[in-house]
């Protein structure tokens, strides 16, 4: 079966337990002998992950005793005199990540440790035994452990800017979406814990209708990655994934406080992980997030009404055997969230008195209370996922999911109708219905072949009501995919093809008379990679592939007043599907002590790339003209190339750098694209102290040069109507020529304290530390205000052990 | 002792997978809606301006009509206003709902809120009409239903009227509030 350990079994009692064990290759060997006194032994061995050499002088602290030693010439450590109980064992060596993990001992045990190099990007990583997934060809980017923990509180948008070649669109202070080089919104895909996240995310102002509290880890696949995760993902995919639930017996849990001063938001979030000690295949893991901000302070003002709360809460319960497993997880998002009232603008009179406002029309001191024009949205998921081995054929992994997702946006002002505005109906109300089942089968190995064949199907339906935005339709998706991986010595190759199907039936009311238009769309799609490792510290990857996104549904229909951007959007039915052809080359450099560094360019090149182009003149209204954005198509490059670097300049201290450049060119037209992210710099001093815990002090700042490609000239109207009384000359293509470069200065410093036997993390963390008055380019709300000032941030987390140690 | 239980949760899982499958067959002949949703927001569609000269049964209207509202089909009426030089007109202002089945008059509503909304009207330089307010709201502030235009030689240029919604900072001042309509009239005067 290829499951390289032997175990022995000494009690039927852990029998099961060690069946399941078997699933995870990362732990090596484990001998368990039943036994209640103290003066157990706990050994074992650290190697590295890839090269399987012994790492000597690891450090290995066993946090409940506050005991540390180091490992030997050969890796192997060892812990005496124990008595039973779980314990935290974390173990550190220079260039790798950390591990940090629980062992429950009940009797002498051998825990091995493989460690994985670290990339610059990467903080410490939780590894807890679930099997780690072949490295991808293209470039990914990994938040987890502490770099995670180092950003709890942001929204999911946020928290991905810290990988590189990522950047966020926002729309004022509390709405971020993430772009993955130079693309958002439809173009990136995003997986909640495996499933395809099916919102209305084609909203530049719809922020995902994630919380970011769930995830254990967030990896960013950069670039097209479309065979594996279906259509759509032309620019990027990110995963966002819980950890796996406990596999051994016990109860722990973790509280995390954060405080922000600027907006002065609270977040709590709970999580509890138990394992049933009479059924130790059944864990399950509850987790719920609260949150509250209120308006935001620029280094000027505040804005108004741009607070916001979410309610969130998660449930999972697995019941994992060797050959089979059952998980059902629940998931459910609630927000709300104020917009800007100085953002929300008539007419394009009103627009340009906002524009050339210095300060936002509107103001106000600082409040919780959330007002009209605001967004209610909750996302509800449930998933049913299972697998089972078929012994010689392979794994069959099987998961079906239900999402519900339903988008409220109301107004600033309420209905003249007092009977109407005693309601308080949003005025825009979308409900997305939408079920997803996927079949994947993992083949046993054959020679140096693995490969994974997958079917998926989706179900959807989207309804209205109030405002015409988007029509009611059914979405019908089909996808059939396989991909193989070769591996030999220092070569591994992916190939992969994969098609999709989509069927699109839409109920349109265009003055009165229902239609009822259809669209198809097909497409193949393929990727080509590899990585090759020319020594130890040095390794290049390349993949090509292909990706496909057929026209969501606002593109063809949207036709009308988008009050969350004061803009009339036109839609356009006869659009065509976007094909990206996407080339990502990376190379990996990793001394184990003083250098670490990855590059990687990229060239994306999309075919009928769809885009809102604003278009001139503005649209006449009964409220005046309205500033006018035409979805468009045209052929489009997306090149640049990300660096991050990290250098060690002694044990302690160390330099970490990146950067992140993008061009974005319309091909057809000749010029370049609106709302490109701008240049990138990020640069960090760290100091880690190397006897306290934890304990770390950072300093740096990032650079955001001006935006100086932007398209040269206007889209024309296609359809001109009266022109407006206000003529209004447009700078570039856009109302308002890009905002001015910044820089802002970042400091944090961190460290875990002992109350006792218990641990708490403590981290403090300073943003725009100089209180820069600043623009930025991807923010929607640029024209109206300033972003936000100084921002002062603490953390705490706190991990509970709640583990019998007799059982 | 291994195998006899995989059989069984083999059945039970290719069992539940299938069933999870004719679900989806239920949810996929789910009947499409029939009606229109309908859109409670009030729209105001259609502004019509009643011009009565002053001791004649000469009437002027003037009508800008978007039946769709923002977006969508342009507007079918855009009227120019004609009126005669040196005269002077008794005017009333309508707004209607015109994008429901029942079409609305919105002009009552602003009426029972007049202290929260404001009319202005604006000659563009050149033109030679002058507009004074005719009626008040309960706090002796100027509303704007009721106006009388007075013009002057003949001339050519914009009428701006414009509707603001100041609840509860209604101040005199166009640039205070929401715009609720603002149309700019082609305006004549001539003979």
């Amino acid at each position: 079966m290829g499951y390289f350990f032997n175990f022995v079994i000494v009690s039927k009692q852990f029998l099961i337990g060690l069946l399941l064990l078997c699933c995870f290759p990362a732990f090596a060997q484990e001998h368990l002998q039943q036994s209640k006194k103290c003066g157990l032994t706990l050994a074992g061995k650290v190697t590295d992950q890839h090269k399987e050499t012994p790492l000597p002088a690891a450090n290995i602290v066993l946090e409940e005793l506050n005991q540390a030693v180091q490992t030997d010439l050969d890796g192997n450590y060892h812990f005496h005199e124990l008595c039973p109980g779980t314990y935290h064992i974390r173990t550190t060596y220079v260039g790798f990540e950390s591990v940090r993990q629980e062992v429950r001992i009940s009797g002498s045990v051998i825990r091995n440790f493989k460690l994985h190099p670290a990339a610059t990007e990467l903080g410490t990583i939780q590894i807890s035994g679930h099997r780690i997934p072949p490295p991808a060809t293209q470039a990914t980017g990994v938040l987890a452990g502490q770099a995670l923990e180092q950003i709890r509180g942001e929204s999911l948008g946020k928290a991905l800017e810290q990988i590189s070649g990522v950047t966020t669109l926002n729309t004022g202070p509390s709405i971020s979406k993430p772009i993955i080089h130079g693309l958002h919104s439809n173009r990136v895909l995003l997986l909640n814990n495996g499933v395809r996240q099916e919102g209305q995310q084609w909203g530049t102002e719809h922020a995902p209708e994630i919380d970011a509290n769930v995830a254990s880890t967030l990896t960013v696949v950069k670039g097209a990655a479309g065979v594996r995760y279906g259509s759509d993902a032309i620019g990027g995919v990110v995963l966002v994934q819980p950890a796996p639930l406990r596999d051994s017996v016990g109860t722990d849990a973790a509280i995390n406080l954060v405080g922000m001063s600027n907006n002065r938001m609270g977040n709590i979030n709970a999580t509890v992980n138990h394992n049933f000690a009479r059924l130790p295949a059944l864990s399950f893991r509850i987790q719920g997030s609260l949150k509250k901000g209120g308006n935001a302070q620029t280094p000027d003002y505040y804005l108004k009404n741009t607070g916001f709360t979410e309610q969130n809460f998660s449930a999972s319960l697995g019941f994992q055997k060797e050959r089979y497993g059952l998980e059902v997880y629940y998931s459910q998002y609630n927000s709300n969230l104020g917009i800007l009232s100085a953002a929300h603008i008539g007419n394009l009179t009103d627009l340009l008195r906002a524009i050339q406002s210095p300060v936002p029309l509107e103001s106000s001191g600082f409040s919780y209370k959330i007002n009209r024009p605001y967004q209610q949205v909750n996302h509800d998921l449930l998933k049913l996922s299972g697998f089972f081995r078929t012994g010689e054929a392979g794994k069959i992994t099987w998961m079906s999911s239900f999402q519900s997702n339903n988008r409220a946006e109301y107004d600033k002002h309420l209905p003249r109708n007092e009977e109407r505005a005693a309601l308080n109906k949003p005025e825009i109300d979308l409900t997305l219905s939408t079920f997803y089942n996927e079949v994947v089968w993992d083949h046993r190995p054959f020679k140096n072949l693995t490969g994974t064949v997958g079917v998926t199907g989706m179900l959807q339906r989207n309804r209205y009501s109030g405002r015409f935005f988007i029509p009611n339709y059914l979405n019908y998706t089909g996808g059939v995919f396989w991909l193989e991986r070769w591996r030999k010595a220092k070569w591994q190759l992916e190939a992969g093809a994969r098609y999709d199907y989509r069927f699109l039936d839409v109920v349109f009311y265009e003055n009165r008379v229902r239609t009822e238009p259809q669209f198809t769309y097909h497409n193949f799609s393929g990727t080509l990679g590899g990585i090759y490792e020319l020594n130890h510290h040095v390794s290049f990857s390349l993949n090509a592939g292909t990706a496909f996104r057929s026209p969501n549904v606002n593109e063809l229909f949207s036709n009308g007043l988008h009050h969350g951007t004061a803009s009339i959007e036109i839609g356009d039915q006869s659009l065509k599907a976007e094909n990206a052809y996407n080339v990502v080359a990376t190379a990996t450099y990793r001394s184990e002590k003083k250098l670490n560094g990855e590059l990687s360019f990229y060239h994306n090149y999309i075919q009928n790339y769809i885009f809102l182009a604003p278009v001139f003149p503005a649209t006449l209204t009964i409220r005046g003209a309205f500033p006018t954005f035409r979805y468009t198509q045209t052929n489009a490059t997306f090149k640049g190339m990300d660096v991050s670097l990290s250098y060690h300049l002694t044990e302690l201290l160390s330099v970490k750098a990146k950067a992140s450049l993008v061009r974005a060119f319309n091909v057809t037209a000749n010029d370049y694209l609106i709302l490109t992210p701008a240049d990138r710099f990020d640069a960090h001093l760290r100091y880690e102290a190397a006897q306290a815990k934890n304990a770390f002090f950072q300093v740096g700042g990032m650079l955001v040069r001006r935006q100086n490609r932007v398209p040269a000239s206007p889209v024309l109207n296609g359809e001109p109507r009266e022109e407006p009384a206000v003529t209004f000359v447009p700078v570039n293509g856009d109302y308002i020529a890009p905002p001015a470069g910044y820089f802002l200065l970042q400091a944090s410093l961190g460290k875990t304290f002992m109350a006792g036997k218990q641990p708490i993390e403590i981290s403090l963390a300073g943003n725009n530390l100089l209180n820069t008055t600043y623009r930025d380019y991807l923010n929607r709300f640029r024209y109206f205000a300033d972003e936000m000032g100084r921002n002062v941030v603490v953390r705490l987390r706190i991990p509970l052990n709640f583990s019998n140690t007799n059982n | 002792m291994i195998s006899n239980p995989i059989q069984l949760v083999k059945k039970t899982f290719l069992k539940s997978s299938l069933l999870l499958f004719l679900v989806a067959g239920a949810l996929g002949s789910c009947k499409k809606d029939v009606e229109e949703p309908e859109n409670e927001e009030e729209l105001i569609t259609t502004v019509t301006l009643t011009m009565q000269e002053v001791g004649s049964a000469n009437t002027v209207t003037a009508v800008f009509r978007d039946p769709d509202g923002e977006g969508g089909n342009a507007p079918t009426k855009f009227d120019e206003i004609v009126l005669k030089p040196n005269a002077v007109y008794n005017t009333t202002i309508t707004l209607m709902d015109e994008s429901k089945s029942l079409a609305e008059d919105i002009t009552k509503e602003i009426e029972e809120e007049a202290h929260e909304h404001q009319f202005f009207y604006t000659p563009a330089a050149g033109l030679n009409l002058t507009v004074a307010y005719d009626d008040k709201d309960k706090n002796n502030l100027p509303l704007g239903l009721k106006t009388k235009f007075t013009t002057g030689a003949a001339s050519t240029g914009k009428l701006k009227v414009t509707l603001k919604h100041q609840p509860g900072n209604k101040n005199n001042n166009i640039t205070t509030g929401e715009t609720d309509v603002e149309i700019d009239f082609t305006t004549k005067v001539q003979n």
